[in-house]
């Protein structure tokens, strides 16, 4: 085990299992590994589902897991957000739930229930991958775990992300991305990975990361991390989202810079993604109640184009405008894209907009081809 | 009426401190009183026996209050039967009480707490079983809603009652200290903020407090906003709309500092009155809308060429403001 003093390792201590999962090798890989914890076999998760949510934060369903089946798509296109220029990304679903619980989490809106599950059909997932990947073989895919879950949180015991990473190691029209704020990566230091697998951090100021992300390994665990799956071969990815206006927010991004390009080579960057915190009308209560003490709910959040709250605009090209200039001061040939914003934005931060959606897939898609 | 028996009984025999379902609010009972004075009481009291003579009230707390003032001695009433269990004798206060009237929002936040203190029910069971018989379908959220209002302090409640608070206003400032409940409450008054502003101010007011780490009933009485709130040249309408623009100001600086010299600029264009010029939204966008209306050509352009000029002026300065 590699010395992350932060590090945030959940421990499960209840499992329901779905009985339409319960002989699917993940399940059984599962039930054999806690073969400790008591387990319950429930017909239909929707019932738990409903509960857990009735109860909301209560602590006693914090270390429940629910070994479940997916019964939607595994893969889905990124919705992207209306009036917006949006990377045309997937995002593919294999466990809903986080135990990070940072205060802006949008899971906390859109999932509305503690549990963390894992869809344990897998054989369904590879399936539909299969059957997306190799009938559009002229169609690329930047595919990524990291939506409805943090892709490495539960990796210690759950052993999927090596599977995926096998799985895309020989694909050539798709690549995915493991994107996280948490440091399991001892499982895929070994792997062939074949540089079809993109490891991305959730980064943010350090004052930032210890006030809203205080469940999260630290912002320097985090990039400890990162160095070590460099070192392993593997691009790296990170993620300024949401990026947080505080007082002295400069120096905080800007450092954070720093200490990217203080090991990071530039070649195995495949992108920096940045974003400011933006949230549907009426999220801001959830937060308030989940997170009395954070004050993020205080910024200068207005309705956007797509009626969701986020910064005044003048605030967000500030924003974006610095962080580009000081990671473009290490490397002109790092990809900096900005995540849901519009055309105006892109151009006044940026001084180039990609104009389009497509135009901005094309652009990341060749950074990994 | 089943398991009920008729009788007068003295007055005094009902033990008046106790409260056991009482639910409903004691305000404007002249009219009551009057009519009592009148024609006496129509419709009798309902009782329990309790021992020694002496009965507890069901139902009729605003009548036998009316009594008191009028210093009768007998009243009409119902003992109930020892048979019927104590929830059954609510549900029948509840049954006489709303063939008659709605209960008020207080009446009902009585209502759950004498529910869940002396009847043991749960919220679920509140919901499931006693908000359809009020008319509130089987929704928790009521519950969420109302509960709380029977804690607010009197002045809270009267006007709670009167309808010049909204109740979504009145659930927010529940958990505020009292001396910040009335503060709020002075402000509401003193600018007769309407109902759906009230909610505004408060949660601009609540956060602008937090921003700049002071207490709310400190932060209302700070020189600028109690100079406007004791203006003696203002109407009250002008009065919360000057209040509002200064809580916006604290609360989105940077944004009104953007929206002020967009006005500025807008009364240096001094477009005509009947042509409008609107800003994208909370500058978000970059479309600007204009509308205009002319009545002959000569006056269509009198007007372009009004625009004209600010085009190669004013606009652009519109533009660039984010």
């Amino acid at each position: 085990m590699m010395n992350f003093p932060s590090r945030k390792t959940f421990i499960p201590t209840k499992i329901f299992v779905e009985q339409c999962v319960e002989d699917t090798e993940l399940t059984q890989k599962l039930l054999q590994q806690f073969s400790n914890l008591p387990v319950e076999i429930i017909a239909d998760a929707n019932e738990l589902l409903n509960k857990a949510a009735a109860d909301g934060r209560k602590p006693s369903w914090q270390g429940t897991i629910l070994l479940a089946k997916q019964r939607g798509p595994f893969l889905r296109y990124c919705p992207g957000t209306q009036n917006h220029i949006c990377c045309m990304y997937h995002n593919l679903d294999v466990a809903a739930g986080c135990d990070l619980d940072c205060s802006y989490c949008i899971l906390q809106g859109y999932l509305n229930n503690p549990l963390k599950t894992f869809y344990c059909n897998t054989d369904d997932m590879y399936a539909e991958l299969d059957h997306a990947l190799l009938y559009h073989p002229n169609r690329f895919y930047r595919i990524g775990t990291g939506e409805l879950s943090d892709s490495l949180t539960f990796d210690h015991f759950i052993h999927i992300d090596a599977d995926l990473i096998g799985y895309f190691s020989d694909k050539k029209n798709a690549i995915i991305e493991l994107k996280s704020k948490n440091v399991h990566i001892e499982n895929l230091l070994g792997l062939e990975h074949n540089r079809r697998t993109v490891i991305s951090w959730s980064l943010n100021a350090a004052t930032m990361a210890g006030s809203e992300e205080p469940n999260a390994p630290t912002l320097d665990d985090r990039l400890a991390a990162a160095k070590e799956v460099q070192r392993a071969g593997y691009r790296l990815g990170f993620h300024f989202d949401p990026m947080l206006d505080h007082e002295n927010w400069e120096q905080g991004y800007r450092e954070t810079v720093d200490k990217i390009f203080a090991f990071a080579k530039p070649e195995n960057i495949a992108w920096i993604s940045l974003g400011a915190l933006r949230y549907p009308a009426g999220f801001d209560q959830i937060i308030r109640e989940n997170h009395p003490d954070s004050r993020i709910v205080l910024g200068e959040l207005l309705p956007g184009l797509d009626k969701k709250l986020r910064y005044f605009m003048p605030i967000r090209v500030e924003m974006f405008k610095k962080m580009y200039r000081w990671i473009k001061s290490y490397s002109q040939d790092v990809l900096v894209y900005l995540c849901m914003e519009n055309d105006e934005v892109w151009r006044k931060s940026f001084g180039w907009s990609p104009g389009s959606s497509a135009a901005l897939k094309r652009m990341l898609d060749e950074r990994v081809k | 009426m089943p398991f009920m028996k008729y009788i007068l009984l003295d007055i005094e025999s009902i033990d008046f401190a106790d409260r056991f379902y009482r639910y409903s609010g004691e305000r404007n009972l002249s009219p009551l009183l009057e009519s009592i004075r009148k024609v006496g009481v129509v419709s009798p009291l309902i009782v329990e026996y309790k021992a020694k003579s002496v009965y507890r009230l069901v139902t009729g707390f605003r009548r036998l209050q009316c009594l008191l003032d009028l210093k009768l001695q007998k009243v009409p009433a119902l003992v109930a039967d020892n048979s019927l269990s104590e929830e059954e004798l609510l549900q029948i206060s509840l049954q006489e009480n709303l063939s008659v009237r709605s209960l008020n929002p207080i009446e009902i936040s009585s209502l759950i707490h004498l529910l869940e203190n002396n009847f043991s029910q749960t919220k679920e069971g509140i919901v499931e079983n006693y908000f359809p018989i009020l008319g509130y379908g089987r929704n928790p959220r009521i519950y969420d809603l109302y509960k709380p209002l029977k804690k607010m302090p009197p002045a809270w409640q009267e006007a709670i009652i009167d309808e010049n608070v909204a109740v979504e206003t009145a659930v927010e400032v529940a958990d505020a200290p009292r001396d910040v409940q009335l503060a709020f409450l002075n402000l509401i008054q003193s600018l007769r903020l309407g109902r759906n502003r009230q909610r505004e101010f408060w949660l601009l007011i609540k956060d602008i407090a937090r921003m700049q780490n002071r207490e709310i009933v400190q932060f209302l009485n700070s020189q600028n906003l109690r100079e406007i709130t004791k203006s003696e040249k203002l109407t009250s309408a002008q009065k919360a709309e000057r209040y509002k623009t200064e809580l916006w100001r604290l609360r989105y600086p940077r944004y009104s500092e953007v929206k002020e010299k967009f006005e500025d600029l807008l009364r240096q264009a001094k477009l005509p009155p009947d042509v409008h010029l609107q800003p994208p939204s909370y500058f978000e966008g970059e479309k600007f809308s204009l509308t205009m209306t002319f009545r002959t050509t000569d006056d269509l352009a009198e007007k372009l060429k009004i625009l004209e000029k600010n085009n190669a002026e004013i606009f652009p300065k519109m533009i660039d403001l984010t």
